[in-house]
């Protein structure tokens, strides 16, 4: 047996057919993405005899080394923090603080906010005491933006990092700059007192991923 | 013309019947057939669409590498794109191009500019005095700790404060040398009252020495 249909069902039927298998093209899809690094590879020193004399790489991290008399610590264990024969290091320390940059690599197709020039998200940079015998207090600058933009954006902020030895961490993020994003790409500038090792940093930023 | 009207006119028409022989199952295939065919004419227009994006990614890529119009556009962010390539949106893959735009996308003002805008902004600033006190004496102490420092010397050191804002004003033999005393000046202050700031270096006058103006807010 079978059932007649009008034309009309059948064309409506193909047209709603069409309809549910054409996929439309959906929103952009916005997420996170990160650049996350060592200081060790990541940071310098502004003044290029200080990289040399004054402060020690490896892997984990960059730091203002105290000088021994002997002016040579590179039997020094860098994971082992400095106490007992290290604290005579410090006394004999005759180096002070030490400006050390760090970069952070950003993306220029990363999704802005309010527009395409404010692009960075979070940028935080981790460091700790490496000595015993007293905290240490450190000042740190974010520059955001190029040379010659209108849209710099700086802010200096401050840590207390603790003879415990303990992690500590500096961040920037929108909520300093009013809830816009950071303009990129981003640079900090630290003063690094003796015995202090800047560790790992991240920087954040938001990408369009498609649908 | 003619024809498709009168098409259209009997598929409208309710009283018009198909054929007894196309039962449920025949429509049902004849429409799943319909729809698989209209799905393989859109994964084609898609991936043609790709296919034409990564062919311009690849050529402009390459255009760049022969001439060496990267460094170009870098310096001259003003100047007119070469022909061929349009804005780079997040995606297609041109981000030198992406970033020229960005760049010219944003204001770009002199340094007198600059200073004339937070000059202003300054004057507009409400009073607080016990703010203004508090902010000059920090910063009379990060002063003195810059020329403590290995600093660049600077001269005629002045720092105004009015409300949340403070202006510190020096004189300095060049650019580089105001740079690096601007740098070690923000992390002597800490940032602990006032933590954003603004660096505006202004040129030297007849051959004279360059002028800081650093803006603390």
């Amino acid at each position: 047996m079978h059932t007649s249909i009008s034309k009309s069902t059948l064309i409506l039927s193909l047209a709603f057919t069409a309809a549910a298998m054409y996929a439309a093209p959906a929103a952009a899809a916005t997420k996170s993405r990160s650049n996350y690094q060592n200081a060790g590879g990541n940071c310098h020193a502004a003044n290029g005899l200080h990289d040399i004399e004054r402060m020690k790489r490896n892997p984990l991290g960059y730091r203002n080394a105290p000088t021994a008399g002997s002016g040579d610590d590179e039997d020094e264990d860098d994971d082992i923090r400095s106490k007992g024969d290290s604290a005579s290091n410090t006394s004999n320390t005759t180096t002070g603080n030490v400006q050390v940059i760090c970069n952070f690599a950003a993306d220029v197709f990363s999704i802005g906010n309010p527009n395409s020039g404010h692009i960075i998200k979070v940028v935080q940079l981790f460091a700790r005491n490496t000595l015993t015998d007293s905290d240490k207090g450190m000042a740190c600058t974010i520059t955001a933006g190029y040379a010659t933009s209108s849209t710099n954006y700086s802010n200096t902020k401050s840590m207390t990092l603790p003879k415990s030895g303990v992690q500590q961490r500096l961040s920037w993020s929108s909520a300093d700059n009013g809830g816009r994003y950071l303009p990129g790409p981003a640079s900090v500038v630290c003063s690094v007192p003796v015995g202090v090792e800047l560790n790992d940093a991240i920087i954040v930023f938001d990408v369009d991923v498609g649908s | 013309m003619q024809s498709s009207c009168s098409t259209l006119m009997s598929a409208a028409d309710p009283s018009s019947r198909i054929s007894p022989a196309l039962s449920p199952a025949r429509v049902l295939l004849i429409v799943a057939g319909g729809g698989l065919l209209l799905w393989n004419a859109i994964t084609i227009a898609r991936l043609g669409d790709r296919l034409e994006i990564l062919e311009a990614t690849s050529s402009s890529a390459a255009e760049r590498l022969d001439s060496g119009s990267e460094l170009t556009a870098r310096s001259q962010p003003g100047r007119a794109r070469p022909s061929g390539t349009g804005f780079a949106f997040p995606g297609d893959g041109d981000p030198v191009h992406h970033l020229d735009n960005l760049k010219e996308s944003q204001e770009q003002i002199s340094p007198a500019e600059m200073a004339r805008d937070f000059d202003s902004r300054l004057a507009m600033e409400p009073a607080n005095h016990e703010q203004e006190r508090r902010a000059q004496q920090w910063l009379m102490k990060a002063q003195a700790a810059t020329q403590g420092d290995d600093a660049p010397r600077a001269r005629n050191v002045a720092t105004t404060c009015r409300g949340q804002r403070c202006l510190t004003s020096a004189s300095f033999r060049n650019d580089a040398d105001a740079q690096a005393w601007a740098t070690q000046y923000l992390l002597n202050a800490g940032g602990n009252i006032l933590g954003n700031s603004r660096t505006v270096i202004l040129p030297a006058q007849n051959g004279g020495s360059v002028t800081l103006q650093l803006y603390q807010f």
